[in-house]
């Protein structure tokens, strides 16, 4: 079982992360304001592209078939893997093949799902992040901290202490030097690497593209240099037509970063062709189920799946702009997370997760394709079975009791109030009550009245008369 | 016109002079207002935590309410929305109830939107010789899609500067019981908040929702700082 | 192929949903492809420069390179700017085409004509190459984007292991938005793998936020629009 609330306290109190989190959160927000603020017609976008997905979905078998039906006819293998360890397993299995040692891998958050990584390392394949941010965490030992920008919670002295433990060089502050030290670093083992892994940002069925975009250019290079390229693909990740690209690319590249589109966008789909002078002779796609298609057979919450993973809803969340991604200690953080961790693990695992938002809906006003987020949350709330909550089910059961009744409301207030009158000055509780308390250890309660309003004014009369204020 | 006025459990509870307030400001504009002790509460607690049957339970008491009301009027947008919003999904599948669910969740407002959409009113003739800041709550701003009907009402008060926040729109971590399952994050989420309205130099933070004032009250207070927090229907029927 | 059961298990979940949208909404109106085009590709830290004398900018780029020798995608490109294939230098095989840049003196050999030579295809030489030209198949206005084919002669490799990349796009080939281009040319002009829409060089903003321009792929993008 996976909680988040025993490490908030680390998170939440370490100075360093606060400031940076808050600056990174307010950059990132206002970069996708601005590049958002230039499209006359954002909400069209957002309607057409929820359109697409919740359409995709629902015939989301016969569209997977299409693609793979013309990524197989140009000669590309596509293997369905029904579960992580599918997928990992012929990863694996396809690197043995190839006697592979060296594997370069640029970013896909569904390779962190499934383990990849671990998975070749075990098989004594070393596994190289290729994107800068990943580098850095991969080199840190640590999971990413958000989706997007896996490293943004690194200081430069961060990431110079290092590069210079693991490149082998002493190197100092600058970016610049930083970054061309890992460009120098990571070009040897594009040439060397015997396969490449990338993600899949977007699926086009109908002519059967693949389409990674990125700004480095590593994904172009694991997907160009090395002899086999593997591409690790969510099953929801496809879209029906080549016309609905440029709505889907718009939407991601503003709502991830701001940009009005990313430095590269490569669409592939096959190995390279026998006239190409260079290119991966072998092309694998790799389709990932991993508990999607238990998502997509559940109605209500289907939508989760219409997620594009732009990170936004991250970007503009009160929560995760306190906490960070490795507070909620799952692959996916933030409010995408808290809805997709309990479906995919089974909210047993995660039964802090979906109750770990004050339902502000900023997430929902956010995302490109309109998921209603604060929505799902309430299902999740709803479905946690109450064995795991039975602290909070016996308070509801006595609360209800108490307020169904407007008699037995009124009296039982009379007498609490008097009770809690005892130990209550001011503005403090001088008993610790286990609720009261815990508002208690940061805030100061509210005075407590000597009337409720009832108690003032349960005899007005329509016209006006009674008490007076 | 005839009003119900619900005044919500919090708002009974513990800020009864709100209710006082919003009831002199309904009379001052002209209405009969009903006050029914037995709406008590509209269930969000218990909705938004994911328990319907306890909520069906609560909210079950509003539906005895206000029949004879042309409008029901709420000084808590959260509990708005709930009612608006949810209300009839806790009631669909009950033949009796749905339709007094419907007839209530079409009829209920929120105190600033009643005062600025229904009745055209946004001065109230008040007064408020004070610098203050406004404060949206999530559930106004995002379900209601209310925003600018309280400023328009601040901006008819005598003697009143209003001073926008940076980052108005931020939530202010209170988040029903997320205030008392994550204290830590809540409050973290609330000093933000606190830091911007402290910003702006304003004397009083002005807000719709008690529960939101409640939560910034409590932090302003733990941080000593003088401003303190006031609801909409507290300066609207101030006239010193 | 072993027949997987998930697109069945994907079948029984079908259940009801909106209908496919027919056309997507409408792109911006761009009254002047050509001048909003320059405007993106600078601002996405391109150096563009509109109908120059072809020879002079390379010779720019060639001095901001630092290098003396152009790398070509297509010998074609260079022969359509005056500068020929050496005779006897085409081949079958996988080859480099390279160049002097004009005007460059060789000191080795003054007064050798100015022509694109061939050499073997070769990753290693690649990796050293400063810059490489080549011709884009069109240009997107609203970014400031080119897509680059790199089917033969051309490779995946040259336009974006050279640190300093040259574009040549013609300006009749620019057009509004992609789904203008998509419109005009559809999926069969998009050959999977050897496409690549590029706009402006590599970059990243993954220390502190300060943006680097020059990570894995080019440091310097030139594009020189022809009419």
């Amino acid at each position: 079982m996976i909680r988040i609330r025993p490490q908030t306290a680390r998170y939440l109190y370490d100075r360093h992360l606060q400031e940076v989190l808050r600056t990174t959160m307010a950059t990132a927000q206002q970069a996708r304001d601005e590049a958002v603020a230039e499209v006359e017609n954002w909400e069209e976008l957002r309607n057409y592209a929820r359109q697409v997905k919740l359409h995709t979905l629902a015939h989301l078998g016969d569209y997977l078939e299409a693609l793979a039906d013309r990524i197989s006819s140009r000669g590309g293998r596509v293997f369905w893997a029904e579960t992580a360890e599918d997928a990992c397993n012929y990863v694996v299995e396809t690197a043995r093949r190839h006697s592979a040692r060296t594997v370069v891998k640029s970013k896909t958050m569904l390779g962190e799902e499934i383990g990849i990584n671990t998975a070749l390392q075990k098989a004594g394949v070393e596994p190289v992040e290729t994107d800068l941010g990943e580098f850095i965490v991969q080199l840190c030992q640590e999971p990413p901290f958000h989706i997007i920008t896996p490293a943004f919670h690194k200081t430069r002295q961060d990431v110079a202490r290092i590069f210079t433990q693991h490149l082998g060089q002493p190197l100092g502050e600058d970016p610049e030097e930083l970054t061309a030290a890992a460009r120098k670093a990571l070009r040897e083992k594009f040439l060397q690497a015997d396969l490449g892994i990338t993600g899949v940002n977007l699926a086009v069925a109908d002519s059967g593209h693949l389409v990674v975009v990125e700004n480095e250019g590593n994904a172009r290079l694991s997907l160009s240099a090395p002899p086999v390229h593997i591409a690790l693909m969510g099953i929801e990740k496809v879209i029906p037509r080549l016309q609905d690209l440029p709505v889907f690319l718009k939407l991601l590249t503003r709502s991830a970063t701001g940009q009005r589109i990313t430095s590269y966008v490569n669409l592939i789909g096959g190995p390279r062709c026998p006239e190409e002078v260079d290119g991966p002779e072998e092309f694998h796609l790799v389709l990932v189920d991993n508990g999607r298609s238990r998502i997509l057979a559940d109605e209500r919450k289907r939508e989760t799946l219409a997620c594009i993973r732009c990170g936004a809803c991250l970007n503009v969340c009160p929560v995760y702009g306190r906490i960070g991604g490795h507070a909620y200690r799952t692959v996916y953080q933030g409010p995408v997370g808290a809805v997709l961790m309990p479906q995919l693990l089974g909210p047993e695992q995660v039964p802090e997760h979906p109750f770990a938002s004050t339902l502000c809906e900023a997430c929902r006003d956010i995302c490109p394709v309109k998921i209603d987020i604060p929505r799902l949350l309430l299902e999740l709330r709803r479905e946690l079975p109450r064995r795991y909550r039975r602290g909070d089910a016996l308070a509801m059961r006595v609360w209800a009791w108490t307020f169904e009744n407007a008699g037995r409301y009124a009296g039982i207030s009379a007498w609490g109030r008097r009770l809690l009158r005892l130990f209550y000055r001011d503005g403090r509780l001088a008993l610790p009550l286990p609720v009261l308390g815990r508002w208690q250890s940061t805030r100061d309660l509210p005075r407590l009245p000597n009337k409720t309003f009832y108690e003032e004014f349960s005899n007005q009369s329509a016209d006006g008369g009674g008490n007076g204020q | 016109m005839r009003v119900g006025l619900f005044v919500t459990c919090l708002v009974d509870q513990l800020f009864p002079r709100v209710g006082a307030r919003t009831l002199q400001l309904l009379r001052l504009v002209g209405l009969e207002v009903v006050v029914d002790p037995r709406g008590v509460c509209c269930g969000q607690p218990a909705f938004n935590t994911g328990f319907t049957a306890e909520a069906r339970r609560v909210a079950r008491g509003l539906l005895d309410c206000w029949d004879d009301c042309d409008a029901v009027v709420a000084p808590s947008g959260s509990c708005v929305a709930m009612i608006r919003h949810h209300l009839l999904e806790l009631f669909e599948d009950d033949p009796a109830l749905k339709d007094t669910a419907r007839s209530l969740a079409e009829r209920t407002w929120e105190l600033s939107d009643f005062l600025v959409n229904r009745l055209g009113i946004t001065d109230v003739g008040a007064r408020f010789s004070h610098v203050v800041t406004y404060h949206d709550s999530c559930h106004t701003l995002r379900e209601l899609r209310i925003e600018k009907e309280p400023r328009l009402l601040l901006q008819e008060v005598r003697d009143l500067e209003l001073v926008e926040m940076n980052d108005g729109n931020a939530c202010c971590g209170f988040g029903g019981t997320f205030a008392v399952k994550f204290p830590d994050i809540s409050s973290a989420i609330g000093n933000e908040k606190v830091r911007s309205i402290k910003a702006t130099g304003a004397q009083f933070v002005v807000g719709g929702d008690v529960s939101c004032l409640m939560h910034i009250g409590g932090l302003l207070q733990r941080a000593a700082l003088p401003i303190r927090p006031l609801h909409l229907a507290e300066v609207l029927t101030e006239s010193s | 192929m072993k027949q997987s059961v998930i697109p069945a298990k994907l079948r029984r979940s079908a259940g009801s949903a909106p209908p496919l949208p027919v056309e997507p909404p409408a792109g911006p109106d761009i009254a002047d492809p050509v001048e909003r085009f320059c405007r993106e590709a600078e601002q996405a830290q391109a150096r563009v420069r509109l109908r120059p004398d072809p020879l002079e900018a390379l010779r720019e780029a060639a001095v901001s390179a630092g290098t003396d020798t152009i790398y070509w995608q297509d010998p074609a490109a260079a022969s359509a700017l005056g500068i020929p294939l050496a005779g006897g230098e085409s081949s079958a095989e996988p080859s480099l085409f390279y160049s002097a840049v004009p005007g460059a003196q060789d000191s080795e050999a003054p007064s050798a004509p100015l022509e694109v030579r061939r050499r073997p295809y070769d990753r290693r030489v690649i990796s050293q190459v400063r810059l490489s030209v080549a011709t884009a198949r069109a240009g997107i206005a609203e970014t400031g984007t080119v897509l680059e084919s790199t089917l033969p002669p051309g490779g995946r490799l040259l336009p974006i292991l050279a640190p300093h990349h040259v574009v040549l796009l013609p300006e009749n080939e620019i057009y509004p938005t992609l789904g203008h281009y998509l419109q005009a040319w559809g999926a069969e002009s998009l050959a999977p793998g050897s496409n690549l829409f590029m706009t402006g060089p590599s970059r990243t903003a993954d220390i502190e936020k300060v943006l680097i321009l020059g990570v894995h792929g080019p440091h310097r993008l030139w594009i020189f629009i022809l009419s």
